[in-house]
């Protein structure tokens, strides 16, 4: 469904960009879109596109807990919508890149491989 | 005992602690008629209240939606050990749910031979425990990672609190409807809007995490997850999951939104740590402490608390000289595990200038570092699990800040 992204905008405009900005760029809410590559640069951005390591994760959270104030008022469908017009905002798919249980898993993010064991105790004070 | 045997003790235990009542009267205090000794005062009541003066609150964190936020505990105003269930930090990501006892059920579900559905009179129903054990935001202590450290001990390591909780060993549950191969984590999701979820290992699910109807000696607070709640003993409280709905058997983590977007740790190297559950040794000095002010010189007893999510605290040491010299501190028994332990040291304020600090070791032998410590191996963005030494000055006019950083 090659207008997956255009029912995906007009969801994110509707109901998600009064608290994330327009373009997923952030307002009173988090950012979603922009800061690939800066993680652990000065002027980090930790977004979906930047931070967020799998895509499925991305639709599991908005399906679970968003729009903040109606959570569990999106269909399954919207949800892929909305998750695929954030991953293009974000570069990451094409308009015309149909989202579903089959290719969202596929999509490459940018920090997949950014997460770390915990190798604590790691501080040894000085006495 | 007579009043004036007691007087004498008193001089007598004071002038061994070199002065310690100066400043004490000593005489017995005239109660005038007027004062109220007379008048009958109200009878029994339903449901106790405290004193109207007292007006010790949480405060609220700033975030712009009141049901994704926090609220800290008043650490220089509780006494002890326990944090009265009023007080206890809160720190929600989708508001407080109104649940009922009554329609509240638990789904234990996933890799197990027997899949079950609780009640909560089921789950009352079971062998019961009752254990103290502090809750702490993996984000307590957070604004220390920052130049703009915190400047009083509510607003920068109140998102720490201590309880009695009871309910059922998780251990018993996973027993009843037996593991099946594979099982090595178990996903608990809450009740909330955001149906909060986190993954465990099944290892800490079988020693020691509970599921607690009660705070306190009554029934968990609505804001701490009432009807039930996850327990996870000395583990960041993101993992403590309230209004706990179901539980998961399963062979993997999710590496859900709470385990990537939030509560990991990002180092300079721009990877972020995964799964750092335990919170590490900590202390800070509650009393006295940013924003108080002392009034008298002499005696003044320096208490704080320190905890650590792996088990006792073996030792607390203060310094009141900016950290040249460290002296132990007396640890308030029963030091019970992955609880708060109170320590008191006695001081005696010359009114000169001091900066005093707290640092406690615990039985794994971990030292808890300065800052500068933490921040040379952590960098200063990884916002979770700040664990470092924390200074107050004392003034020449008494008056206690945080030092800069
Ligand atoms: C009323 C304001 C509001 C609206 C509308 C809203 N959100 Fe959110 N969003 C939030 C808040 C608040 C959080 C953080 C919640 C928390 O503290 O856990 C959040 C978090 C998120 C996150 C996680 C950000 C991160 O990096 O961790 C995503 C993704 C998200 N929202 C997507 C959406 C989408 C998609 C919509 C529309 C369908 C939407 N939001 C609508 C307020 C809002």
């Amino acid at each position: 469904m090659a207008t997956e992204t255009v029912e995906g905008k007009e969801i994110f405009e509707r109901r998600c960009a009064k608290c994330h900005g327009q373009k997923g760029e952030g307002a009173d809410d988090a950012a979603l879109v922009g800061g690939i590559g800066s993680l652990g640069k000065p002027k980090e951005l930790r977004t979906v596109g930047s931070f967020w390591p799998h895509a499925p994760g991305v639709w599991d959270y908005v399906n679970r807990a968003m729009p903040f104030k109606e959570p569990g008022s999106m269909t399954a469908d919207q949800v892929y919508a909305v998750v695929a017009f954030i991953l293009n905002l974000n570069g990451l798919v094409e308009v015309q890149d149909e989202m579903n249980a089959k290719t969202l898993p596929k999509v490459k993010m940018p920090n997949r491989d950014g997460f770390v064991k915990d190798p604590r105790p790691d501080v040894k004070a000085k006495r | 005992m007579s009043s004036d045997r007691t007087r004498r003790g008193w001089i007598k235990y004071g002038a061994a602690l070199g002065g310690l009542f100066t400043g004490c009267s000593t005489e017995p205090h005239e109660q005038s008629e007027d004062e109220g000794i007379n008048k009958l005062g109200k009878g029994v009541g339903l449901y106790g209240e405290r004193s109207p003066e007292q007006k010790v609150a949480r405060l609220l964190g700033t975030n712009k939606h009141p049901e994704a936020s926090s609220s800290t505990t008043p650490l220089d105003s509780t006494m002890g050990i326990v944090t009265p269930a009023a007080l206890h930090f809160e720190r929600h990501h989708a508001g407080v749910p109104a649940l009922s006892e009554k329609d509240h059920e638990l789904l234990l579900h996933g890799l197990v031979d027997t899949p079950l559905v609780f009640s909560i009179a089921d789950l009352k129903r079971l062998p019961s425990a009752s254990q103290t054990y502090f809750l702490e935001c993996a984000g307590n202590g957070g604004r220390e990672w920052s130049e703009k450290v915190a400047v009083d001990v509510q607003s920068g390591f109140g998102l720490a609190s201590c309880s009695e909780w009871t309910g059922v060993k998780l251990s018993t549950l996973l027993q009843e409807a037996g593991l099946k191969a594979g099982a090595q984590w178990f996903i608990a999701e809450g009740g909330d809007t955001c149906k909060m979820h986190r993954s465990l290992p099944i290892e800490k699910g079988l020693k020691d995490v509970l599921l607690a109807y009660g705070q306190n000696g009554e029934a968990l607070r609505p804001e701490q997850g009432y009807p039930l709640r996850l327990i996870v003993p000395g583990w960041e409280g993101n993992v403590s999951v309230k209004w706990l709905r179901q539980i998961k058997v399963v062979a993997e983590p999710l590496a859900s939104r709470e385990e990537t977007s939030k509560y990991t740790d990002m180092m300079p190297d721009g990877k972020a740590r995964q799964y750092t559950f335990a919170m590490e040794a900590k202390s800070v000095i509650t009393n006295p402490s940013g924003g108080h002010k002392l009034t008298k010189r002499g005696y003044v007893e320096i208490s704080g608390l320190a905890w650590t999510g792996k088990g006792r605290i073996e030792r607390v040491e203060v310094t009141t000289d900016g950290g040249k010299r460290w002296q132990q501190a007396k640890l308030q028994e029963p030091r019970l595990p992955m609880a708060f332990t109170r320590f008191r040291f006695d001081f005696h304020w010359s009114g000169e200038e001091a900066t005093i600090a707290s640092r406690a070791v615990d039985e794994s032998g971990y030292v808890q570092p300065a800052r500068e410590e933490l921040l040379a191996v952590r960098g200063g963005n990884s916002h979770y699990h700040f664990n470092g030494v924390k200074l107050w000055r004392i003034a020449a006019d008494g008056k206690v800040t945080h030092v800069e950083a």
